[in-house]
């Protein structure tokens, strides 16, 4: 490489004896590592951040009586670190998402959570604390959204699509399937109408829990669960500001919806009545990041 | 030694190097610089407003989201509705040059929607909004607003049942618009739905399938609307109709304010009007949208005081003609236990203000009945208002629930009336119902409160490496996970393998001819080559073994018994076979030579050579094998 006039600069000995490439690139890296060295956390600073979040957490519930100012400021010092890990550390697992939401909770933002505790139930449904503290959240919520009568008539008629959670379901699916195939490779050797019976049984509860996952998996992918964030946001007719209110009340934080369709800054949701309508799309957020 | 022009290098790379370290600390330090600045700005929609013209207002914080919703009290001369506030936060990461910079925004947006209640220059304001603990002051605003003009196209009409009225009375109020052209969007101002003297009701509508409603919100009221067709002044006009039941409070001589609706008209062919269904789609035109304030007229009402004389000292102040009725639950108890009491007034299309007589201060009800303080609210329920009382009685003398009265006054003849409920008989004993616990000789179970959850408050945080643990849900990784790749995939293949098996093993026992036929070729060239190896045979015994050999194999192959096959029945077979004549004949002279061997032994003519013999079985087999 050569460099003015033709001399090569790492002949001198002076301040600058390394190659410029070299020093580009240790720059380079200098920035990029303060930049993105949170890209992807090392489980020593996971750790960290976790023993951080801990800390202010519990550091809040001492103050919370004494100096609720000072408890609010812990308890998003807990939520920033517990977001760290999520965000930077790619960690995530019902009991963080639950963790976020308690403190969501003690500062009093409903929304954000119910939203996360709704994320933490992706991962760990069936977990007593988590259905508690939710459904605690949920009877506090300004709005009171009644559920549609077709859709309580569909959770008595398949309650086992309803009230199952999705790793049970999946489980139950999967032994039957076994079984099912399991009866059948005996029923080569052994020709019994007993056998015929049960193969049929397997057959009709692999296929109703199998139609059960798929029924899922479809509403969950395009119609993506969400709760509103905001303390108060105008629900509309139409995707902008000029359309009349859907509702005479504004909807409040922590309703939950699902989103029915997406134009940026505008989405359109139903609420658990059935009844659509249109919101900011900063209003709320769906529980897939 | 340094020569000029190394040194000239050496500058520029420290140039470089400084300017590098400089970027660097502008980097790390602007997220302190961006959190620490929090500003305010209240911005409207339009500074030129008709009266009754709603147009939005924000207030916005910039630097913070901890933001708490102002106090608009000191907001004077408009009607306020507060339309939601939002998060507008935002966080970017952008690469210019090979620099990142990353932008931390945030701000919070409350917005409220303003309707001016008065013409001239309307002053918003600086208002406190406490922002992350600190009070910060808002802008200050001036809004023109204008006197709305009425258009031969809108117009608005007040029209009132009655021009006096009894205080207490309802009159109804008829709001009317007319149009004469279609409308995106409008919305109606009344700031009369204030007015301290009057309450407002809303009249049942009933709904007629085959005609057209609408909602018309009024300062967080809902009006169903009818629309039909009219005519005013001479003239045809599309109307839109809703009514108001005012009850007055006090007397005098009102003036009915002035209603208010502003819309707006024009826009194109899109789709998206208030009124699409209402108007029809083909006519909406091209032009340019406009906005309308239109006011309405402003009609007076009188209000009588109701009369002194012959005014009963339990009158309440309501008016029309009522019917009352009451029923007990139950009608036997002990004294003290609770009476349900149900009274049920009807009468009036209003009666969502009606309260309950006051049973206290009638003197049978106070002598012989414990009455709580608080008075039941009362439902209206079918043109009844229904109120559930729980009385209870103070001794066993007590024998009825005596009449409830209620006094009104009739505005159609002008005079007071009470009604009464029917009394209704009740029996009350003394002595308390003994039950087993007071017996003598039993024992009471000592009694403990039972121990029951309390519901209140969330539970405790999660801590520990499961904190920690990377996760996955939904089918896909249920799906991939070994042990349902296993319970998924491995009773399938099984399945495959046996019944694959299976069939294979019973098409085999199904015919076993075959199977024999399949290998006669190899047992045949198996013992042959053991009689190779067999050296100093006798002649007979090695030609009786080929013809053996040979008899087992056609016979496998011809699916007959081998010793029993003749020379002419092999012929006939093979030939049925599609065996080449050639190959039939050098197979019968094989089996001719070996039998006259076998039986004529040394003395025998024909191959002497017991190593060609074999070879040429040998080769015949095989081309038979092919063929069979």
């Amino acid at each position: 490489m050569k460099f003015l006039n033709g001399r090569s600069i790492y002949r001198f000995n002076g301040y600058l004896s390394i190659k410029p490439a070299i020093f580009i690139l240790a720059a380079a890296f200098m920035i990029i590592s303060l930049n993105l060295c949170a890209a992807g956390l090392s489980t020593e600073e996971i750790r960290g951040d976790l023993a951080e979040a801990q800390k202010a957490f519990q550091k809040g519930l001492e103050l919370e009586t004494s100096s609720p100012k000072s408890a609010r400021d812990y308890f998003r010092s807990s939520i920033l670190h517990y977001r760290r890990m999520v965000e930077e550390g790619g960690v995530r697992n019902g009991r963080i998402y639950y963790n976020i939401g308690n403190a969501y909770f003690r500062l009093d933002d409903l929304g954000r959570a119910i939203l996360n505790y709704k994320r933490a139930a992706l991962y760990i449904p069936n977990d007593d604390n988590l259905r508690r503290n939710l459904e605690y959240a949920r009877g506090r919520r300004k709005n009171k959204v009644e559920e549609k009568e077709r859709e309580k008539i569909f959770k008595t008629l398949f309650f086992l699509h309803y009230d199952l959670p999705y790793s049970v379901k999946f489980l139950v699916f999967s032994i039957s399937f076994a079984l099912m195939w399991m009866t059948a490779s005996l029923y080569i050797f052994v020709r019994s109408g007993r056998f015929k019976i049960v193969i049929i049984i397997f057959a009709i509860i692999s296929a109703g829990f199998f139609t059960s996952l798929m029924v899922e998996r479809i509403n969950f992918t395009e119609s993506p669960a969400g709760v509103i964030i905001d303390d108060e946001t105008v629900a509309r007719k139409g995707d902008a500001v000029t359309y009349q209110p859907s509702f005479t009340d504004p909807l409040c934080a922590g309703t939950e919806f699902k989103l029915i369709e997406n134009r940026g800054a505008w989405w359109q949701i139903e609420l658990v009545n059935g009844a659509r309508c249109w919101i900011k799309s900063d209003a709320g957020e769906t529980i897939t990041e | 030694m340094i020569s000029k022009s190394d040194n000239r290098a050496i500058s520029k790379w420290r140039v470089i190097f400084f300017f590098m370290c400089l970027i660097l600390m502008i980097f790390a330090a602007r997220p302190l610089i961006s959190a620490d600045r929090i500003i305010t700005r209240t911005a409207v929609e339009s500074n030129n407003v008709y009266v009754g013209e709603s147009f939005l207002m924000q207030i916005t914080v910039m630097g913070s989201t901890d933001a708490k919703r102002p106090n608009l009290d000191g907001l004077e001369g408009f009607d306020v509705e507060f339309a939601g506030g939002s998060n507008n936060s935002s966080q970017s990461v952008s690469i210019v040059n090979g620099s990142f910079s990353r932008t931390v925004k945030k701000e919070y947006v409350f917005t409220y929607k303003l309707t001016p209640l008065r013409a001239g220059v309307l002053r918003i304001p600086s208002f406190t909004i406490e922002v992350g603990g600190k009070n910060l002051k808002t802008n200050a605003l001036a809004i023109n607003v204008g006197d709305p003009e009425e258009t031969e196209d809108f117009k608005l009409r007040l029209r009132l049942s009655r021009k006096s009225c009894y205080v207490g009375e309802p009159v109804i109020l008829s709001v009317v618009w007319y149009l004469r052209q279609d409308v995106n969007s409008f919305h109606v101002t009344a700031p009369f739905l204030e007015n301290p003297d009057f309450d407002i009701e809303k009249p049942e509508v009933v709904i007629d399938k085959r005609k057209n409603y609408f909602r018309v919100p009024i300062g967080g009221e809902e009006f169903i609307a009818l629309k039909s067709n009219g005519t005013l002044e001479g003239k045809n006009y599309t109307t839109l109709e809703f009514e108001l039941a005012l009850i007055p409070k006090r007397s005098g001589l009102f003036a009915i304010s002035k209603f208010i609706v502003s819309c707006e008209t024009g826009g194109g062919l899109g789709g998206d009007g208030f009124f699409d269904d209402f108007f029809s789609r083909g006519l909406r035109s091209r032009e340019r949208k406009r906005k309308f304030v239109v006011p309405s007229n402003s009609p007076t009402l009188s209000v009588k005081e109701l009369p002194e004389e012959g005014r009963p000292v339990d009158f309440s102040g309501y008016v029309g003609e009522y019917r009352i009725s009451a029923s007990a639950s139950p009608t036997e108890v002990d004294v003290g236990d609770p009476i349900t009491l149900i009274i049920t007034l009807q009468g009036s299309d209003y009666m969502e203000n009606l309260t309950l007589p006051p049973l206290g201060e009638l003197e049978e009800f106070s002598k012989n009945f414990k009455i709580p303080s608080e008075r039941a609210a009362g439902v209206v329920k079918d043109g009844k208002k229904i109120f559930t009382q729980t009385i209870r009685a103070k001794n066993h003398s007590v024998t009825r629930i005596p009449p409830i009265r209620f006094v009104s006054f009739d505005t159609a003849k002008e005079r007071y009336f009470t009604v009464e409920s029917d009394p209704i008989p009740i029996t009350v004993n003394s002595t308390r119902t003994v039950t087993a616990s007071d017996a003598e000789g039993l024992d009471r179970a000592p009694e403990g409160s039972v121990l029951e959850h309390w519901r209140d408050g969330i539970a405790y945080n999660y801590r520990g490496d499961a904190v920690m643990a990377r996760m996955d849900y939904g089918f896909g990784s249920l799906m991939y996970h070994r042990w349902s790749i296993l319970l998924i995939g491995f009773p399938p293949a099984l399945f495959v393998i046996l019944l694959v098996g299976s069939i294979v093993v019973r098409s085999r026992n199904a015919d076993p001819l075959a199977r024999r036929a399949r290998g006669s070729g190899k047992i045949l060239r198996r013992k042959l080559t053991v009689l190779v190896k067999e050296k100093n045979l006798k002649r007979e015994v090695l030609c009786g073994r080929i013809l053996e050999a040979l008899k087992e194999y056609l016979g496998s192959k011809l699916r007959r018994a081998g010793s029993a096959l003749t020379s002419e029945e092999i012929k006939n077979k093979l030939e049925k076979r599609g065996i080449s004549p050639e190959l039939i004949e050098s197979l019968l002279s094989i089996i001719a030579v070996c039998e006259h061997g076998r039986y004529a032994g040394a003395t025998a003519a024909g191959e002497n050579d017991s190593g060609s013999l074999i070879d040429r079985t040998k080769d015949i087999a095989v081309r038979l094998d092919k063929k069979l």
